[in-house]
């Protein structure tokens, strides 16, 4: 694993009382992952799952409140000098919103040159490296775009502008937040398309953060489905997709529109309940209880325990071992909890 | 009204705004029909001209400098561009009435929701039962208690009770159809698969017809009959949801469909349309996709193809379908 | 959406744009006029004028338009419109530079507070409102009469007692910045936040400083004039504060002698505000449809 989240968690301070103590919004609970070397690791999760935060925590851009974040071995905190230099290189980040992610008032030419700049390119070499990263990117002839400002290039442009000042650092990972989320259909497949070469070409590793199973699905070798802060379920994209586990999954997959109006009439569709509940007051026992269509007793009460349910596919369900036919007594999962998570 | 025509008939409508680069055609020549109680779905990416064709119907737009230039629209006989703004002012939220993407934007942050719901019927029909219709409204979009939500204010709710309560506020005076515009893409999934389910309970339950505006042909695909896919202010193509899915005539809706990944089997993305949508102030000459279009011919790129019918209700504008072209 | 035209309308940070707006506002080109003039005439004083505007002569409170003394002379027969021209150089040398160290104080003051937060925040915020809170022009007249006065003197004052606006401001745009996605890819990349907030921050917050730093001009212009009139300007300086501090003695017998530097000061400091609304205005274009 060149990037790896071990059992992070981040609490946000959310208001005082006039007591001084505060109310904590817990974005993230526990939650440990990694990326390997020319590997795609999706997030997956609603708004309010922590999948961003945890995106944030592994860029360097957050401090977890507890738990680390480990680069090639080494402890993000331990870092220093050349080796923290390292990691900046190494871990580089892609978001959503193509147009705020670049500086308004510098062209497409500047901001490829602070970037290049960063990575010790010296200052005569760094306009042609910088029209090498558009090509690299599919923007030619590169002549046209290197006087540009963002507001002069399409969104699907401006994302692969974004893109390239990534790469501009040679990195080993980079974590994409809803990279194709707010792009047209056809430029979406275009920047897709673009994504799964360059880990061709570079080896480099995806945690790509997405609500879009679809998306999910087409990129991803494996998945980690994340709810209310914490991993409800985690595994290979098709064991995930193929045999959810956790019934939260099951759900999203369900609600998952499928474009094909005859497959989409057949189906049987689970919609659940209500709202994803706030982080500063989780439900006790499995967080999904309240809107989960099966829950029992035990869910109201006791944490979850994790549930193997084939090759690196695990979900931490009450219900998971009678979800999962072929797994026979829940104390043979029970000894997993520390293995697997 | 004739009980068999239709509800909806849109007739070479043209919506033009001037802007300082040259007129933005947003709706260049739209034609389409809905029947009492059908679903259709306008999809199309940004840049299309659907929003706009949208507002056209309810003459309400987002910049006053718009203009229908051309074209006829008719609500269950009734000719609509020739009502004046006052009889207008009826027809939106009595006939017809519009919900959109962002839900906040349309309610007022002071009121309690159910009042805004109950000044909706009220307008209309007074105050005498509006309370009572719009109890009945919010049950019917499925807000749990709707008694003890009518009290609560918009930022009290989530999202999706908030996109719900908006549904309710559009069709507590029970419109004969509901222009929905991207209802739910600013929704999660879980979120957006409870108000895809509202929107089609009304359908059955209320005889609503529904004019879908959306960019997502998987919302498509799961709540409408018909499908009209606009590219540049056109409709391109249209059809029955389940011919356009299996056998789509253009080529832009084959790249679309390409491009569109579902969750039941992971397809690498094989075919991609490249280029983005043309500035609606310069379209090229010919057939307005012809730049980014894979087949394209000599032809494409001087003549405007028109409609040919493949199907009953199956019309494509490309000339592959011209008699005597490649397939 | 459909059609978006607003994506067509490039941002502020469009030159051609900006001063295409600018020109709309007559009162921002009034103002830069004035202020043109201003420059010019501060340039082309020992050019323009007559004479030295320190040397008396016996030809004591001359009406104007008395040969060779078109605006009149002084009680010392000094020449008014020499000393109106010279004049304009104080003026202009210390709203100028006062207004410069105040946007620079400000400047860096507000964007460590705007980009930190926390406990540099709230010290500095503080700090800040004590600025804002105190009277300028008594804090100012208790400096100069303790430490004497002098062209730099009165700058460093006027411009250590100008930076709060600024810095308010600033803080409040940086704090809005500093969590912009672009600055967080900086962050990404390593860059250190010196870098960080001077080259991927300060430049989206030019608009609004340049605005105020104008503005402050104009109040530096008021000040340095308001302080000569109490006679705290700088001696050896012939300046606008100073002539009207003379004219006090003799504003029954001798108008010109406080009209003339009078209507200086007013067409500066109009001038330079006129300007900064002038350019605030196209910097926040309004909805005008």
């Amino acid at each position: 694993m060149i990037l790896e989240a071990r059992d992070l968690t981040k609490r946000f301070p959310w208001g005082r009382t006039f007591t001084g103590v505060r109310a904590w919004v817990r974005a993230v609970e526990g939650v440990s992952l990694g990326v390997a070397e020319g590997d795609t690791l999706a997030l997956v999760g609603e708004s309010g799952s922590g999948k961003t935060t945890v995106g944030r925590m592994l860029a360097g851009l957050e401090t977890p409140t507890s738990g680390e974040v480990h680069y090639r071995g080494q402890a993000l905190s331990a870092l220093a000098g050349e080796s923290r230099r390292e990691f900046r290189y190494g871990v580089q980040m892609v978001f959503q919103d193509s147009q705020a992610s670049l500086n308004p008032r510098k062209t497409v030419a500047r901001i490829l040159e602070v970037a290049l700049s960063v990575r010790g390119v010296p200052a005569g070499a760094r306009r042609d490296a910088a029209a090498d990263l558009l090509v690299e990117v599919g923007l030619e002839p590169p002549g046209v775009f290197l006087g540009r400002f963002p507001h002069q290039l399409s969104g699907g442009q401006r994302q692969r502008i974004n893109v390239a000042r990534a790469l501009a650092v040679d990195p080993a990972v980079i974590i994409a937040d809803e990279p194709v989320s707010a792009l047209d259909l056809s430029v979406r497949a275009q920047i897709l398309v673009l994504m799964q070469r360059l880990q061709q070409q570079r080896r480099v590793g995806y945690l790509f953060i997405s609500h879009d199973l679809a998306v999910v699905r087409s990129v991803a070798r494996r998945v980690v489905v994340m709810y209310l802060g914490r991993i409800v379920e985690e595994g290979p994209t098709e064991a995930v997709f193929g045999r959810p586990v956790h019934p939260y999954t099951e759900a999203l997959l369900s609600a998952t529109p499928v474009p094909n109006p005859r497959l989409a009439r057949l189906r049987r569709r689970i919609i659940l309940p209500g709202d994803v509940p706030s982080p500063v007051a989780p439900p006790p026992g499995c967080a999904f209880h309240p809107r989960c269509p099966v829950a029992v007793e035990i869910c109201r009460r006791e944490f979850p325990p994790p549930v193997h349910a084939g090759e690196g596919h695990t979900a931490l369900c009450h219900l998971g071992a009678r979800r999962v036919p072929h797994i026979k007594s829940p104390t043979a999962s029970r000894n997993l909890r520390t293995a697997s998570m | 009204m004739s009980a068999s025509g239709p509800l909806l008939l849109i007739e070479d409508l043209h919506t033009h705004i001037p802007t300082p680069r040259g007129v933005v055609r947003a709706v260049d020549g739209v034609s389409l029909s809905l029947a009492p109680g059908a679903s259709a779905g306008l999809v199309g990416e940004s840049g299309s001209g659907k929003t706009m064709t949208g507002f056209s119907i309810l003459r309400l737009f987002p910049t006053q400098a718009a203009r229908i230039v051309r074209g006829r629209i008719t609500l269950a006989g009734r000719e609509l561009l020739s009502l004046t703004e006052e009889e207008m002012r009826r027809v939106r939220g009595g006939e017809v009435a519009m919900i959109f993407q962002d839900p906040t934007t349309y309610l007022d942050p002071v009121l309690p929701v159910g009042q805004q719901v109950a000044e909706a019927y009220a307008v209309r029909h007074g105050w005498e039962q509006a309370r009572a219709k719009a109890v009945e409204a919010l049950a019917l979009v499925g807000l749990p208690d709707p008694g003890e939500t009518y009290r609560r204010f918009p930022h009290e709710l989530s999202g999706g009770m908030r996109q719900r309560a908006v549904i309710a506020m559009a069709i507590v005076c029970r419109p004969a159809l509901l222009i929905a515009d991207e209802p739910s893409t600013a929704l999660d999934v879980t979120i957006q698969a409870q108000v895809l389910d509202v929107l089609g309970r009304l359908r059955r339950e209320m005889g609503m017809a529904l004019l879908l505006i959306t960019h997502d042909l998987g919302v498509v695909a799961e709540i409408c009959e018909t499908v009209h896919v606009m590219y540049a202010g056109r409709i391109i193509e249209s059809a029955p949801a389940e011919v356009l899915f299996a056998s789509p005539g253009h080529p832009y809706t084959q790249g679309l469909l390409a491009a569109t990944l579902g969750i039941d089997e992971a397809r690498p993305i094989t075919r991609v349309l490249e280029g983005a949508v043309p500035d609606l102030a310069r379209l090229p000459r010919g057939c307005r996709f012809h730049p980014r279009c894979p087949a394209v011919m000599q032809r494409c790129r001087v003549e405007d193809p028109p409609a040919f019918r493949l199907g009953e209700d199956h019309i494509v504008e490309c000339w592959l379908h011209a008699s005597g072209a490649a397939p | 959406m459909s059609v978006d035209i607003s994506a067509e309308t490039p941002p502020a940070a469009d030159g051609h744009e900006f001063w295409r707006r600018f020109r709309r506002s007559r009162a921002g080109v009034l103002g830069l006029c004035l202020v043109v003039l201003l420059v010019a005439v501060a340039l082309a004083a020992p050019l323009l004028a007559p004479r030295d505007p320190q040397t008396t002569s016996m030809a004591a409170l001359n009406h104007p338009g008395t040969p060779g003394h078109p605006l009149g002379t002084d009680n010392l027969g000094r020449d008014i419109y020499s000393g109106v021209l010279w004049g304009s150089r104080v003026s202009l040398t210390v709203g100028v530079c006062a207004a410069a160290t105040a946007v620079l104080l400000g400047v860096l003051i507000g964007s460590l507070a705007g980009f930190y937060g926390g406990w540099t925040d709230a010290v500095l915020g503080r700090i800040t409102e004590l600025f804002q809170v105190i009277p300028r022009f008594v804090l100012a007249l208790l400096v100069v009469a303790l430490f004497g006065s002098g062209l730099w003197k009165l700058i460093a004052v006027i411009g250590i007692l100008s930076w709060p606006q600024a810095a308010r401001v600033v803080r409040g745009q940086v704090m809005a910045l500093r969590g912009a996605a672009y600055v967080d890819a900086a962050r990404v990349l390593g860059l250190r936040n010196a870098r960080i907030i001077f080259s991927e921050i300060l430049p989206n917050v030019l608009a609004p400083v340049v605005v105020i730093g104008t503005l402050d001009v104009a109040g530096a212009i008021l000040l340095e004039a308001s302080l000569g009139f109490f006679g705290l300007g700088d001696p050896n300086l012939m300046s606008w504060g100073m002539m009207l501090n003379n004219a006090q003695a003799h504003l029954r017998e001798a108008w010109w002698m406080s009209v003339f530097p009078g209507v200086g000061i007013s067409l500066a400091v109009l001038g330079f505000n006129l300007l900064g609304d002038g350019l605030n205005d196209a910097a926040n274009p309004r909805l005008d449809v």
